[in-house]
């Protein structure tokens, strides 16, 4: 269009409406949260969103109505007609309130909504008030402008409100959408989300009801995050400083831990936040319906899109894909909320498309905080969760690692064992068959019968170094079982006690009448035998005429169990203490227990620890400790 | 008594021998196999008083031995031999886990000592059956007892019996 | 010290008379052989005497008088009655089992009793017990089956099927 002075103007079609209403809102919902933003803004301490979903009997209607300052006529000419208006930037100084939208276009939800627009609004002191009727199909022409289309209006009477009344009602009519159930939770799920959970306003209710619904009708409620296992809140403080706590489920004795960090933030002065983080995927309880991610409140309202699962506008998912997924703070599991205002930031403006905050200072300055806040919980999340995880299964390979070790060997011995039985066996009935023949034949002899006894003894003792690595390979050696201890050890040392008497030692046992534990019994008895062998040998020998005794003790510590075996012989000499647990330790030659080297492979095998205390000439004890859960 | 008669079976040669030799010199009649199916060709000819074997053999299956030679001769007392696992739990602990499987008359660890094999042989052998001819028949019917039924209706019965 | 065991056909021949009633009653009579049988016997002799009688229409009182002599032999001690206890019973079962079943011949089961009961007696004496019969299909049998043949000396008393005369 041309005019004289060489002067263009630009002019936009109708479609302009269409394009703007239907195609600048991503959903229905985020459309009525336009509008109520719209209330908010206008004023208003309450909305009422009224929706009657369409039916086979009565068209559908969505009903905005609030109780803001409403428009004369002349304003509504000027703010409502007038596409892109906004005079928000400049309530900001004098409001009482911040308004939440800015760019004015947000009447044009309404089309998104509906193809019909009553709007009904009043100012206070008015006597009458206006009601205009908005056809959105008429917009949809290509060829006129946007200015040519008419909007028909009238001044009248307005029943609903009284004459001190003032507000806005908004009818939409002709619904494009259906509103089922799943779509109204979800419009429910999406005002609250609007809301701040840690700062709402306390002077504005958004009220949804929904005809023939009670169940989805009510005041709309945004519940604060529960069970978070870590929370970092911080808040900049007036003079520009950042004051942070950390609390959450794992800190028990840490809670309410705080520190002011010397930063200047000054241009953030009156920011507050929080993150939420859970170490398992949080349970719809838990997160309240929300959705992960950090979200920004100006003035209790929600900033949209921003800060929505779509944008990485921290960085986080972006570290994480850098790391190749070991970043320790999983973004579906972080929550954030992030309170600013109007007032105290005007800086932080978001652009007009709303995916972000346009780039100033103060922007740069908040991502800044939020991300040095972030990179807090991560850490803490390192040091105080996965740190000590990494650990425990380190810890746990290493005893895995050992056992495989004792494994290989075990595998090997299956067979080893078999091979050895079988030879035993027939040696022991040939010598006992010589025996019997020469009987026959009439031959008695002492030597004989001598040589016999020996062959069995050494037969037998063969036969227990043979249990003991087909114990090993059976692998009953390597399960643990939940047992008794103390009966397992009273068992092993009723198996000693005639011995010990015949012998003229004292044997106490000192075990509590039941101890309950997860551990390898056939481990323990092997290990006990073996240590009372062990002080039976050492006391026999003993001759300095002193009453002998050995005291067999079972206790259950905290997390392990203590078996002692203490005897009072002549204790164990100097040069031999450091070499005692290594194989072919000199001190026994003979002997039936299966070696103190293997005891203390079999122990450590379980986790376990074996040590002992000795002194010259009054005794020893040998230690055997075991975890409780083995 | 050299009218007793022992089957022995061990896949070990020398082991098998030397059982052999054992009992023969304790006065009973011995044949021995080192195979399954020369036990059962062993058993099918023979009648056996007692029967020897070792439980878990590489070569066969112990268990299965014992059940098929039953099956030929259900009277033949069993003696089962098996390598100790664990000093104290042994005997008790084989012969219950066994007897889940498969019964035996005997359990004896190895290695044993000869004078142990003879007396349990020798306290496992039925010496002159006294003729309870019901027990017998319950050894030969692989111990199951007929429950006897008695029906009102002869021909109702029948009928159901046939179906099965 | 011989040890005979006789099955009853090969020892009715005593009393019966004819071609091998000699040689029977000469091993009887012999104190340098002991003579066994099975206490089965006792019931089959009454058998086999009865048939002799039926057959040879010879009258009841000499069948008395047959059975008379029998049993004067078993008073005296020149025939040893074995009783035969549960055992041989089953033993005999398997005999039959193996010989009649496995080997598929015509094992009669009195027969498998007193084959039973003599082996037993062949391995209480550790001795190889001469075992006489006069059935040909008895005899093939047991001298198939290696563990009789090994144990007992077996004797066929009278004609074979394919004509040759066995030894006494």
């Amino acid at each position: 269009m041309t005019e004289g002075n060489d002067k263009l103007r630009f002019e936009a079609s109708a479609y302009l409406q269409t394009l703007i209403g239907r195609e600048l809102f991503r959903s229905e919902e985020l459309a009525i949260v336009e509008l109520v933003k719209n209330a908010y803004d206008s004023g208003a301490q309450r909305v009422v969103i009224a929706v009657r979903p369409q039916s086979l009997k009565e068209p559908g209607e969505i009903e905005i109505r609030d109780d803001g300052e409403g428009m004369a006529l002349a304003r509504f000419q000027r703010v409502f007609m007038f596409a892109g208006y906004s005079d928000r930037l400049r309530q900001v100084e004098d409001a009482a309130r911040i308004p939440t939208g800015e760019k004015g276009i947000g009447r044009f939800a309404a089309d998104r909504l509906g193809r019909r627009l009553i709007v009904l609004t009043k100012v206070k002191g008015a006597s009458t008030g206006l009601r205009v009727e908005i056809d959105w199909s008429l917009f949809k022409s290509r060829q006129k402008k946007f200015s040519d289309v008419t909007v028909p209006y009238v001044q009248e009477a307005l029943p609903t409100f009284g004459r001190a009344d003032s507000g806005t009602i908004l009818r939409i009519t002709q619904l494009r959408e259906q509103w089922d159930r799943e779509q109204l939770v979800s419009l429910r799920r999406a005002l609250a989300q609007l809301l701040d959970p840690y700062q709402r306003p306390t002077d504005f209710e958004i009220d949804l009801q929904v005809a023939g619904s009670p169940a989805l009708s009510g005041p709309i409620r945004q519940a604060p995050l529960s069970g978070s296992d870590i929370e970092v809140g911080f808040a900049v403080t007036e003079d520009g400083k950042l004051r942070r706590w950390r609390r959450g489920r794992i800190y028990e004795a840490d809670s309410g831990r705080e520190e002011i960090l010397a930063v200047d933030a000054s241009p953030l002065a009156g920011l507050e936040g929080r993150f939420f983080y859970f170490l398992k995927r949080p349970t719809k309880e838990q997160s309240r319906g929300l959705l992960a991610g950090v979200r920004v409140y100006r003035d209790g309202f929600r900033i949209e899109p921003l800060g929505s699962q779509r944008t990485d506008w921290l960085g986080i998912s972006e570290k994480r894909a850098k790391r190749h997924g070991h970043a320790h703070i999983v973004p579906s599991r972080l929550f954030g909320f992030v309170s600013i205002s109007r007032r105290q930031h005007p800086d932080l403006k978001d652009t007009t498309s709303r995916e972000a905050l346009i780039d100033t200072a103060a922007a740069r300055s908040l991502v800044s905080v939020l991300q040095k806040q972030l990179t807090f919980l991560e850490n803490s999340i390192l040091t105080d969760v996965d740190q000590p995880r990494w650990t425990q299964s380190r810890a746990r390979k290493a005893v895995e690692l050992e056992r495989a070790r004792f494994q290989s060997l075990s595998v090997m011995s299956f067979g080893l064992a078999h091979e050895l039985r079988q030879p035993l066996q027939s040696i022991r009935f040939e010598a006992e068959n010589i025996t019997t023949r020469l009987g026959q034949l009439g031959v008695a002899d002492p030597d004989i019968d001598e040589a016999q006894r020996n062959i069995d003894a050494d037969i037998e003792r063969i036969e227990k170094n043979i249990q003991l690595i087909a114990s090993i390979s059976s692998g009953s050696l390597e399960t643990s079982d939940e047992l008794d201890l103390a009966s397992v050890v009273r068992d092993q040392c009723s198996f000693f006690a005639t011995r010990c008497a015949t012998q003229g030692i004292d044997f106490q046992v000192d075990v509590p009448p039941a101890l309950q534990a997860t551990v390898n019994g056939t481990l323990v008895g092997m290990v006990l035998i073996n240590l009372i062998k062990n002080a039976i040998d050492e006391l026999i020998a003993l001759q300095d005429g002193r009453r002998r005794r050995i005291c067999v003790v079972l206790r259950g510590e905290g997390p392990k169990c203590r078996l002692e075996v203490s005897d009072n012989g002549a204790g164990i000499p100097e040069e031999i203490r450091p070499k005692i647990f290594r194989k072919f330790a000199t001190k026994k030659t003979g002997g039936m227990g299966v070696g103190l080297y293997n005891c203390k492979l079999l122990v450590r095998s379980h986790a376990g620890e074996i040590f002992f205390e000795t002194q010259t000439g009054e005794g020893t004890t040998f230690v055997v400790e075991l975890p409780k859960i083995g | 008594m050299p009218t007793d008669r022992v089957l022995v079976v061990d896949d070990e040669p020398r082991v098998l021998s030397s059982m052999c030799r054992c009992l023969r010199l304790a006065g009973f009649r011995v044949l021995s196999a080192g195979l399954a199916r020369d036990a059962l060709t062993l058993c099918d000819a023979h009648s056996f008083d007692v029967v020897i074997l070792d439980l878990i053999m590489p070569g066969m299956d112990g268990v299965e031995l014992l059940a098929r030679i039953r099956k030929v001769q259900p009277l033949v007392r069993s003696v089962v031999l098996s390598g100790k696992i664990d000093e104290d739990l042994a005997e008790r602990d084989i012969a219950r886990k066994l007897r889940e499987s498969v019964e035996a008359d005997a359990y004896l660890s190895k290695p044993v000592s000869g004078t142990r094999l003879v007396e349990t042989v020798r306290g496992v052998i039925v010496k002159d059956p006294p003729g309870d001819w019901k027990a017998i028949a319950k050894r030969m019917s692989n111990g199951k007892d007929l429950k006897i039924k008695t029906a009102k209706d002869a021909a109702k019965e029948l009928k159901k019996f046939r179906k099965k | 010290m011989r040890l005979y065991f006789f099955d009853t056909c090969a020892l009715q021949h005593r009393y019966v008379g004819g071609a091998y009633s000699a040689r029977i009653r000469h091993i009887v009579s012999d104190s340098r052989c002991q003579c066994h049988i099975a206490d089965w016997t006792v019931l089959e002799m009454a058998s086999a005497l009865g048939r002799h009688c039926r057959l040879t229409g010879l009258s009841c009182k000499t069948y008395d008088q047959l059975g008379k002599r029998f049993f004067e032999d078993i008073a005296c001690g020149r025939l040893v009655v074995r009783s035969t206890t549960v055992r041989d019973v089953t033993r005999a079962r398997d005999l039959i089992r193996f010989a009649g079943v496995l080997r598929r011949r015509n094992l009669k089961s009195a027969d498998a009793l007193i084959a039973a009961a003599c082996l037993d007696f062949a391995y209480e004496k550790a001795a190889r017990v001469i075992f006489c019969t006069s059935d040909w299909t008895l005899y093939s049998i047991l001298r198939d089956i290696n563990h009789y043949s090994a144990a007992l000396r077996l004797r066929l008393i009278g004609t074979p099927r394919n004509g040759t005369v066995g030894r006494g």
